[in-house]
């Protein structure tokens, strides 16, 4: 199996290095000339896969792109917007996987640490039981805070070796106030008008990759438990590719989860002719194979 | 349009309204008496459809045949069809049937679009591939040989907003948008537990991209679920919408509400009269709704007057959708007094 990982896993590269936009960016989709900040980090580390990416033209100008985008705050901006984006939290998993661009690095973690979402707007009819005194991050400046860019802000900072801090400790509440009922995660929002809404797979796992360092608990383990039974069920390309790091980062069995996504590259290398699919998977399959885990804490 | 309802809520709306008869202020809303002859006409169709597996292609079809300038539109060009896929509740009809989206595409074929595209954002799941497979659209568009673009993930372009009741001044939308020749908008029938009703306008949240705004769009809640809608629509302007009431969502809508076999297909080439229509048919005042009314500053119709019903008889395929409680308002007429002095009825 593993010689069919690593030709699957160099097909993906290919796809990759020939979906590379002139400017060093990679769009989302095949057909789109727009470069995006969430794809070229994980292309740029998809195709690093240890290699410092100085070694190659082709990388160091994906980097170029990507601190270029920085403002002078420390924060990712998209082409034409100067509103800080969350992406910043990718650049500086990215920056300190690769061990470059110290000082960015240093700003983009700084400048995540002062941007937060607000508290919830006021719900007179109490539809939604959260603790809206807990903040985490926001995906846009001064709105609520959700549990995927929360989980990107906590992986970020616990990646920086930032292990204690007043906000990583409220954004770890977040997480535990916002759980599922019956165990993981969707975007915040566990209990609508007394109907309890389901987790999702993908925000799970980045729940758990963000809580990976906490002490063993029930939430965790439910957590796991939910990404194990619901990925057998009911998949796609985004939640094997997360589940897979997630449970390697927990160091739990997912040879399953290999074998359905292998089975889901099509013939030119890529998963569904997107790049942060395919650069997802790729990372995920170099993690399978003992490369390293862009999550692990 | 200078006119703002930022922070106004519906009380506040109707006493406004009030105030522009009574004090005689030609403001934002302007004076009834001018809100009807200032609304414009449409013709809005209601079709029978009593199960998704009678021939819906030739229906929609044959219903699109009253629109000949939306057709002209269409025809050579690039339509982008934007369906209601929001989340996956296996006893919920929570989605546009595949076999709608599949019927629409059909029909704007033989019109002969040049390409026909189903393209949606999906509020709060990032995970549109999960989505459509769950859904059923996914076997759909592979049967079709359709494209799909998930708009969460286009590339984008910022634009100076057409009206500006969120203040935001400009919002990114989705490429696949902004150079489609028409888009359509084809939403699920369904009660929603916030904005009373989700239908043709409603649905255009989908195109608010998650690459720039997050998965949920929460911008929207927080400038305002109705001023974003129009703020939206009137931008975006798409040139028509048929409405999937074929089996509609009653109660707590938009995501667990009960299935209610409702046997409608409503379209129209301007959404406000198509939504105000398929509110009449759940049983909802459109008067009631905030965003209906809020369109009356803009170009909207929802006054059943300036309505020109084709097709179906309303009143024969009426239903009575239940509500959630705290939403029991929207199924009680207006007193009178406040009808006329807001629509000029």
């Amino acid at each position: 199996m593993l010689g069919a990982m690593e030709k699957q896993l160099h097909a993906a590269q290919q796809f990759l290095q020939v979906t590379q936009l002139t400017d060093g960016s990679w769009p989302y989709y095949l057909t789109s000339s727009q470069g995006s900040p969430e794809p070229t980090c994980y292309s740029l580390l998809a195709l690093s896969d240890g290699r410092p990416p100085t070694d190659d033209p082709a990388l160091q100008q994906a980097l170029n792109w990507l601190t270029a985008q920085v403002n002078a705050d420390g924060a990712v901006t998209l082409a034409g917007d100067d509103e800080p984006h969350w992406s910043t939290a990718h650049l500086a998993i990215t920056l300190t996987h690769l061990g470059q661009h110290a000082t960015l690095r240093d700003r983009a973690i700084d400048w995540l640490l002062t941007w937060q979402g607000a508290p919830a707007q006021s719900d007179p009819w109490g539809a939604i039981p959260l603790n809206n005194e807990l903040v985490g991050w926001s995906w846009i400046s001064d709105t609520f805070s959700w549990v995927e860019p929360t989980s990107y802000g906590l992986i970020a900072l616990k990646r920086a070796a930032i292990r204690t801090h007043p906000r990583l400790t409220e954004a770890e509440k977040l997480l535990f106030d916002r759980v599922c009922v019956g165990g993981g995660w969707n975007v915040g929002n566990p209990i609508v008008w007394d109907k309890a809404l389901d987790a999702f797979l993908p925000t799970t796992a980045l729940a758990l990759l963000a809580l990976q360092d906490v002490a063993a608990d029930e939430i965790i383990e439910q957590g796991l438990a939910f990404l194990r039974d619901e990925t057998n069920r009911a998949y796609s390309t985004l939640s094997l590719a997360l589940t897979l790091l997630c449970m390697q980062a927990y160091r739990q069995p997912a040879d399953s989860f290999v074998d359905l996504l292998l089975r889901r590259q099509l013939e030119d290398g890529s998963w569904r002719q997107m790049t942060q699919l395919t650069a997802l998977s790729a990372l995920a399959l170099q993690s399978v194979m003992g490369g390293g885990n862009v999550f692990k804490i | 349009m200078s006119s703002k309802f930022k922070g106004y809520t519906r009380r506040s709306f109707l006493k406004l309204g009030g105030a522009a008869l009574g004090g005689g202020i030609m403001g934002s809303i302007g004076l009834p008496w001018f809100r009807r002859v200032e609304q414009p006409r449409a013709q809005v169709a209601i079709l029978k459809a009593a199960s998704y597996r009678q021939d819906l292609f030739d229906l929609i079809r044959r219903g699109l045949q009253e629109y000949p300038a939306v057709l002209a539109q269409a025809k050579g060009g690039r339509v982008v069809l934007k369906p209601n896929i929001v989340d996956h509740y296996a006893a919920h009809p929570v989605n546009t049937h595949p076999l709608f989206i599949a019927a629409v595409a059909a029909a704007f074929r033989h019109y002969g679009a040049a390409e026909v595209i189903v393209a949606e954002g999906p509020g709060h799941r990032r995970d549109t591939e999960m989505l459509l497979e769950l859904s059923g659209v996914g076997d759909a568009l592979r049967q079709e040989k359709l494209d799909f673009v998930d708009l969460n993930l286009d590339a984008i372009s910022r634009v100076k907003l057409a009206s500006n009741f969120t203040e935001l001044g400009q919002m990114f939308f989705p490429n696949t948008i902004l150079g489609a020749d028409l888009v359509v908008s084809l939403p699920k029938l369904k009660t929603h537990h916030w904005a009373g009703v989700t239908l043709s306008m409603k649905n255009m949240f989908g195109t608010v991209p998650g690459v720039k705004y997050g998965w949920p769009k929460n911008l929207l809640h927080w400038h305002g679920i109705s001023e974003s809608i129009l703020d939206i629509n009137h931008t975006i302007r798409p040139g028509f919408a048929i409405v999937d009431g074929v089996e509609g969502m009653e109660g707590d809508g938009p995501l667990h509400g009960d299935a209610i076999q409702s046997g409608v297909i409503v379209m129209g080439d301007r959404l406000s009269a198509v939504d105000a229509t398929a509110a009449r048919i759940m049983g909802v005042y459109p008067e009631r709704i905030d965003y209906l009314m809020y369109t009356l500053t803009l170009d909207g119709t929802v006054n059943d007057g300036r309505i020109q019903q084709l097709g179906e008889n309303l009143a024969e395929v009426r239903q009575n959708f239940s509500v959630m409680n705290h939403m029991a308002f929207i199924k009680q007429p207006l007193p009178l007094t406040k009808k006329i002095l807001l629509l000029g009825w």
